[in-house]
């Protein structure tokens, strides 16, 4: 396992930051139309725990249901909301930037993804993210067709 | 200008547009400014559709194909810049006037629904429509 990346991926985690945006989403009271601050909000809080479970080697998704269940939103909701807040985010990072940098940065980006390939025990690690996700996947479905067939 | 121009303006332009995101390579779709370009793409797509009375999915379908993008990846793409474009729109907004745009339900983003009667697309539509008639 490459530890100096996942220090270096440690630093952008702020515990306080999960506590806060935590206890900010169950004052959210109408997630039928969400403002885009409120998506930028919640995929922050998404990001920083899915980088915390990668860092501690821990799964995710379990605080992540949480999260999901303190919002009162379905897990479908919950992710396209944090997919959406996302690409908006990214669109207020490039703002400042002019197109140069921003080719920069998905040069970098590139070189990343790159490295991260030839890596053999960083892919091992994604790899094995990617069959939980799978697995997690199925397990959802299974319990959606329970609440659906009630 | 009669509305049978406007409609080929907007073909010709989609037929263009399409020629274009067919050359784009995939990390360029991951960029906000392709996705905003693709929401502009099913607008006017959809535009043509009230225009015509036209099929919606149906033409979703044959301008994805044209562009050679898969049809669900369209819808997303384009719903995701639609989300951008109006953060941009509203992101320097006093907090009041923010929070009174996100508040209204008719200011969220539509541009997967198919345009209907009453919608604002729809009587945008009906308005242009009765432009031409005069």
């Amino acid at each position: 396992m490459n530890e100096d990346f996942k220090k270096s991926i440690a630093k952008n985690i702020s515990e306080e930051e999960i506590a806060d945006l935590k206890e900010w989403i169950v004052t959210v009271h109408n997630w039928e139309h969400p403002s885009s601050e409120d998506l930028v909000k919640i995929s922050r809080l998404q990001q920083m725990i899915l980088i915390k479970g990668f860092v501690d080697d821990q799964p995710a998704r379990f605080e992540l249901l949480d999260v999901a269940e303190m919002a009162g939103l379905s897990l479908h909701e919950f992710a396209m909301y944090c997919e959406i807040g996302n690409w908006i985010a990214m669109d207020r990072r490039f703002s400042g930037m002019d197109k140069e940098e921003v080719d920069e940065f998905y040069e970098g980006m590139e070189k990343l993804l790159d490295e991260i390939n030839e890596d053999v025990a960083i892919e091992e690690i994604f790899t094995s993210s990617m069959n939980i996700a799978v697995e997690r996947i199925d397990e959802i479905n299974e319990l959606n067709n329970l609440f659906y067939e009630k | 200008m009669e509305k049978e121009d406007y409609i080929v303006i907007l073909k010709k332009r989609l037929r263009e547009k399409a020629k274009q995101f067919s050359k784009i390579t995939g990390s360029q779709f991951a960029r906000p400014q392709t996705v905003i370009d693709l929401w502009q793409f099913l607008s006017d797509i959809k535009t043509v559709c009230a225009l015509t009375h036209g099929n919606y999915p149906m033409m979703i379908d044959t301008y994805a194909g044209l562009a050679g993008v898969d049809k669900d990846d369209l819808m997303a793409y384009a719903s995701y810049g639609e989300w951008i474009a109006l953060d941009r729109s509203t992101r320097s907004m006093e907090s009041d006037d923010y929070d009174d745009f996100w508040g209204n339900p008719e200011n969220q983003p539509n541009i997967l629904i198919a345009p209907v009667k009453d919608d604002n697309v729809y009587n945008e539509i009906e308005l242009l429509n009765e432009m031409w008639e005069l």
